[in-house]
């Protein structure tokens, strides 16, 4: 042991926990060495200042300071040889504050500095001779401080190397005191993520917990298994087995040190083992880093961020919560000196089971000694340190992810001060609409469909007729999580390509190997969809009538045509000319309509006469020197089949649902999928699209509000990318805009792959005039399509769709009660089925097909018939038959008002109803049985024309000859006050489920429903419900289930259509009846077998 | 279900050529007397099927407590003149046949291919699975 007086204490800095251990540390010690003088008069007087005691000097302090430190570190278990230096620092005679302590090696040192550090020593302990007594010096009674000593592990400032210059810019980031707080690069702006994640130096590791361990040793007196036990239990996070264990071993050896206990310690405590334990792992965890292949980073350079706070632990063990979340080991981070080393480490470690190889400390190894040979740790030194214990972890799959400081704010503040700058909105970027927007072919027409279109291509696309393809992947391998269906060719985001065919031999007849390049055609317009009385040739007219029937696929395949007819150029030209000019463009003249005569025109029309743009007297435009900015490029780059600014070989639709906070990445569309011009059509919800120059930092925002065109060509489609941020408000011109649903059309023209030397070609079209469009359905370019003659029933319509399992039997099963109950009982009948019903001679057979809770039966049974109900729902018919049979006072109360002109022996009838369980286009009614029937609100809840005429039929077969059928069905058209406007003919109609009500109907159908009695705890019953029906919805704040019925709206006319097409049935009378079509049939003599 | 109503039933299973009429399996019956009514039966009795009913009676007159009455072997019913003529110990034998016995548990099964349909509470279930469409 030597000492060395230095004074300079400037080239040593503080070591943080986090650090690796450099070759060569240092401890400090700071603290009042010297001790004061008592200023006690009588002291002072006795011990002048002028003879100085040697407890001041540095050399006496060195000496007392290591004679000490022998014995604690023996007290603390460790090797008392391992002192190599104790060096007094003093600026001054007599004003000794610091001393610095080298051991052999900085992992001892480490230990030696975490072990002090707690249990707090003061100059007082440590220096006091034993019969100085009252913590005074023995010889010149100055009394030693009681404040404790400062301990800090230093190391010697090296000169910095290269890649440690990161270190300061981190230091300012967090202070000595706090440790800094780490998270994982998941949550924020996307670009923002990139950006962060493409510097990050820091790794978040998780999975290291869930050990396997093994122990290698050369010591043979030690019990492996034991050991291997009490390691598993540690990394565990369980200390008690330690503690168990070291109070086994220590008690009885502790008495015999009471001088030491002074220093507050209870000798060797079983924390001081953890750490033991603690530190190797984290000296073999750098040096299996150490060992990965490529890295810039060596073991030194290597931070390890761990929870450190064992004391916490101790305490959550104590009271039995060993919570897996919170071992020490579970997760960490680890700072590279570089991003580059982080993303090798990244890529190295990833999914992998490391094996970690970590020397056992010998405080711990100690204790797994037979009694016998177990030293203590006072002769510590004794250890046989020739010996080594090892033992091998194995981890988990390791998972590995980029992490950054999440910064305090002051710190923030500091660093990026226009980061802060008030008053910008935070959350998304302020936006602008194109006018103040030039990005080169791009334009925007607003309103280019009208508020009416839009409401029915809605209705339509949301609604239950729409097809919707299963999710694709992306090429990464991710999953679009939007909707997304094409039409007429599908466009594969995996491959990024078309998937092309021949449109001509694929026509999938059989639908069961549908594959992948399989999908609806694209709507197209039918001229003779409409009255073949009234020719129309005019697309706007022809759209317009079909918007007021509601028939969406017609307008939408309407809109496609318009969008293929539409002169682009011609229209912007103008359009530019007048913006730029400052004059006040009318945005009613956006929505203007197409010219089918002249492609070339350069004069749009407008819908509205009055908002003609024409070119203004006495401000004369010269259209044809109007030459676009990078017109050169645009040239160049088209391919021929959209000249003069028209899209006409459209062949391809894509419909997007984008809900809030849906998006998509930044991407130009496949350059050989599709020709120049993409138009893109929004619905419903207005959203911000981004575009950003390839190569380039450039970046524009622009709103697509709700019904506009944005149409990409030239540069706009090839040289910018453009996408959605996934978010949910979008800021337009200071505005926030929470977004909605917004329902995209993409039209694209797909392309043939070219021979070489060739030029690509569009593909020709796979369109359809049958709709609903569906899968594997042959192409119709043949435009005549008669309903008349298409109505063939397939095997296929006699099984139930799922539509109608899911949306009308399940939903009627479920809600049978509460209908019974608000519907039934109110017993609110149609005038005109009552009246039909009345007017039946006396003795009928009446079949009432549908008769859901059989309201019509009492006044069936009224007019002296005898009805015979069916229906799908068993849940309904059970409400139709609950009336109690022997209390006719009963009935009339409990079946409501209807009842009450029943006389009893018509109760006893009505007490058992006729009814039975039975599909409506499987009627298990013998054949030309019965006089009349009736079939009320049944027809709109069957979803295909095949099963509509079905059911016609089937009504007709049971009824004799001659016999009266009266059908009543949902009218599309509403009276003017009804609450009620359909802007589609199929669609799906809430129905909001009270909870008691549902557990009833579940109690009476289902053997199970005891499962939802007892859904008290925790879930309400509603949830619990709405969660176990597909398609059901639960309303948290009403307490309600939202059901969704499939609805079909009937068209004036069209159950006459249906009818025309049964040979034996005659139309008697149509009718409309308060929002519904009513049908009065008469069977004829046609043979129905 | 009462035997009225039963007189109208078939089966409807793919393959079938009349399903008609359903056998009676019972498990479990109820006989409840209710007033006559002499018209309201008349105006009925045309539609029913005899040779249907009398067979039903006898499938399941056994199990009914008290027995059911006997109805005659052969009646055309059809004949409404000639049923204004039946007696009214006859008229209240068919009422009581047709009208008061139900059939509460048991299977109705089809003649041609012996698909057994279930009647649970009264309510005869003849939903047709996909394979039998």
């Amino acid at each position: 042991m030597t000492t060395t007086p230095a004074n300079n204490t400037s080239s040593y800095r503080t070591l943080f926990p986090h650090e690796p251990l450099p070759p060569t540390s240092a401890l400090h010690l700071q603290g009042a060495f010297v001790p004061k003088r008592s200023s006690d008069p009588s002291a002072t007087t006795s011990s002048p200042l002028a003879t100085k005691c040697r407890c001041s000097s540095p050399t006496y302090i060195e000496r007392t300071i290591s004679t000490r430190l022998q014995q604690i570190m023996i007290r603390f278990g460790m090797n008392a040889a391992s002192i190599e230096t104790v060096e007094a620092i003093s600026t001054a005679e007599e004003d000794v504050s610091k001393v610095r302590i080298t051991l052999r090696s900085s992992l001892e040192t480490r230990r030696f500095v975490d072990r002090w550090k707690r249990r707090g020593l003061c100059p007082m302990d440590i220096l006091c001779h034993d019969d100085g007594g009252g913590g005074c010096c023995g010889e010149c009674g100055a009394r030693y401080g009681g404040r404790p000593i400062q301990i800090t592990h230093v190391s010697p400032v090296a000169v910095p190397e290269d890649g440690l210059t990161n270190e300061e810019e981190d230091s300012i980031r967090w202070g000595r005191a706090a440790p800094p707080k780490f998270q994982r690069i998941i949550n924020g702006d996307v670009e923002d993520m990139e950006q962060r994640r493409s510097v990050a130096r820091f790794v978040y590791l998780e999975n290291v917990s869930g050990w396997g361990v093994a122990i290698e040793s050369t010591d043979t007196t030690t019990h492996v298994d034991e050991m291997r036990q009490c390691i598993l239990s540690i990394l565990n996070g369980d200390a008690l087995p330690l503690e168990k264990l070291m109070n086994e071993k220590c008690n009885n050896n502790s008495n015999a040190y009471d001088d030491v206990n002074k220093f507050g310690s209870n000798g060797l405590v079983a924390s001081d083992v953890q750490d033991d334990i603690h530190q190797a792992f984290q000296e073999g965890f750098r040096h299996s880093i150490s060992l990965c292949p490529s890295l810039a980073s060596t073991s030194l350079g290597v931070e390890l961020f761990m929870k450190t706070d064992t004391k916490q632990k101790k305490n959550k063990t104590k009271n039995g919560l060993t919570d897996g979340s919170n071992h020490l080991y579970n997760h960490f981070h680890v700072g590279m000196r570089s991003h580059e080393d982080a993303a090798r480490l990244i890529q190295d470690w990833q999914g992998k089971q490391l094996e970690l190889t970590i020397d056992l400390p010998t405080s711990f190894v100690s204790l797994f000694r037979d009694k016998d040979n177990y030293i203590a740790h006072e002769d510590a030194t004794l250890l046989d340190l020739s010996t080594s214990t090892r033992a091998i972890i194995t981890m988990n799959k390791l998972f590995l992810d980029y992490a950054d400081i999440s910064l305090p704010k002051r710190v923030r503040t500091r660093l990026s001060p226009e980061a802060q700058t008030p008053g910008l909105p935070s959350r998304s970027e302020c936006t602008s609409t194109t006018s103040h927007i030039y990005i080169p072919g791009l334009h925007l027409l607003p309103n280019y469909v009208s508020s009416d279109e839009e409401q029915v291509l809605l209705a339509v696309l949301t609604g239950p007729e729409a097809p919707w393809a299963p999710p694709q992947y992306t090429p990464s391998g991710g999953q679009i999580k939007r909707r997304v269906q094409h039409y007429g060719y599908v466009f594969d985001y995996e491959s990024a390509d078309v998937l092309r065919r021949d449109v001509n031999t694929n026509v999938g007849v059989d639908n069961t190997g549908i594959d992948a390049s399989c999908c609806p055609p694209l709507p197209a317009v039918n001229w003779k969809s409409l009255d073949k009385a009234k020719e129309v040739d005019d697309l706007e007219e022809w759209i317009a009538q079909h918007v007021a029937e509601r028939r969406g696929w017609e307008v939408l395949a309407g809109v496609i045509e318009r969008t293929r007819r539409m002169a682009f150029s011609s229209y912007f030209e103008i359009y530019e000319l007048k913006k730029r000019d400052g004059l006040n463009f009318d945005e009613q003249t956006a929505a203007l309509s197409l010219n089918n005569e002249d492609s070339s025109m350069v004069e749009p029309r407008s819908h509205n006469h009055n908002h003609t743009i024409s070119v203004q007297e006495g401000n004369e435009y010269q259209i044809e020197s109007m030459v676009e900015p990078d017109q050169g490029t645009d040239e160049s780059l088209k391919c021929g089949s959209s000249t003069k600014g028209t899209y006409s070989h459209i062949n391809q639709l894509t419909v997007n649902e984008y809900a809030p906070g849906q998006g998509i990445g930044s991407h130009v569309d496949t350059e050989s999928a599709f020709d120049d011009g993409l138009l893109i059509i929004t619905l419903n919800g207005g959203i911000v699209m981004e575009f950003r120059k390839v190569g380039e930092d450039t970046k524009k925002l622009v709103y697509l509000p709700p019904r506009s065109l944005i149409l990409l060509s030239g540069d706009a489609r090839y040289r910018w990318e453009h996408m959605i941020v996934s978010r949910t408000t979008d800021t337009v011109e200071g505005e926030v805009i929470p977004r909605t649903l917004r329902v995209s059309l993409t039209l694209r023209t797909a392309l043939t792959v070219p021979l070489e030397g060739e030029q690509a070609v569009p593909l020709s079209r796979f369109e359809s005039t049958i709709f609903p469009p569906y899968w594997g359905q042959p192409s119709d370019t043949q435009p005549v399509v008669d309903v008349n003659t298409s109505a063939i029933i397939e095997r296929t319509d006699l099984i139930t769709p799922v539509t109608e399992s899911k949306h009308v039997h399940a939903v009627y099963d479920a809600i049978a009660t509460q209908w019974h109950h608000t519907r039934g009982k109110r017993g609110v009948l149609w005038p005109g089925a009552t009246q039909f019903l009345e007017n039946l001679p006396p003795g009928s057979i009446v079949a009432d097909v549908g008769c859901g809770d059989g309201k019509y039966f009492s006044a069936i049974l009224g007019a002296n018939s005898y009805v015979i109900g069916t229906d799908i729902s068993e849940a309904l018919l059970r409400t139709a038959s609950s009336t109690e049979k022997s209390d006719g006072n009963k009935a009339k109360a409990v079946n409501g008002p209807q009842y009450q002109r029943l006389s009893d022996e018509k109760l006893a009838l009505s007490a058992f109803p006729a009814v039975a369980v039975a599909d409506c286009i499987h009627l298990p009614i013998r054949s030309g049985s019965c006089d009349a029937a009736i079939c009320i609100a049944v027809m709109h809840h069957l979803s295909t024309v095949g099963r509509r005429i079905r059911c016609l039929t089937e009504l007709a077969r049971v009824v004799k000859v001659g016999g009266l059928i009266n059908v009543q069905a949902w009218a599309l058209e509403q009276e003017g006050d009804s609450k009620r406007k359909f802007n589609g003919s199929d669609l799906l109609v809430p129905f909001n489920a009270q909870p008691k009500y549902l557990q009833a109907s579940l109690a009476k159908t289902d053997d199970g429903a005891s499962n939802y009695d007892s859904a008290a705890d925790g879930k309400g019953v509603a949830q619990m419900i709405s969660e176990s029906y597909d398609g059901a919805e639960f309303d948290s704040k009403k307490n309600l289930v939202i059901f969704q019925r499939y609805c079909h709206l009937y068209r004036r006319g069209e159950l006459e259509e249906l009818v025309a097409q049964i040979p034996c049935l005659e139309l008697i009378e149509s009718a409309y009846e308060k929002g519904n079509h009513v049908v009065l049939l008469r069977v004829c003599g046609a043979d129905m077998s | 279900m009462r035997l009225l109503t039963h007189n109208f039933l078939r089966s409807n299973v793919k393959g079938t050529e009349n399903g008609y009429p359903l056998q009676i399996e019972v498990a479990a019956l109820n006989y409840e007397e209710s007033p006559v009514n002499k018209e309201f039966l008349l105006n009925i009795l045309p539609k029913v099927n005899y040779p249907a009913l009398r067979s039903a009676v006898q499938q399941i007159s056994h199990r009914c407590e008290p027995t059911l009455p006997e109805i005659p072997e052969n009646l055309d019913v059809s004949d409404t003149e000639g049923n204004e003529k039946l007696d009214d110990a006859t008229i209240v034998k068919l009422h009581r046949v047709l009208l008061d016995v139900y059939l509460v548990e048991g299977w109705l099964v089809c003649p041609d291919t012996g698909r057994k349909f279930p009647v649970k509470d009264g309510i005869p279930n003849m939903i047709l699975h996909e394979d039998e469409i």
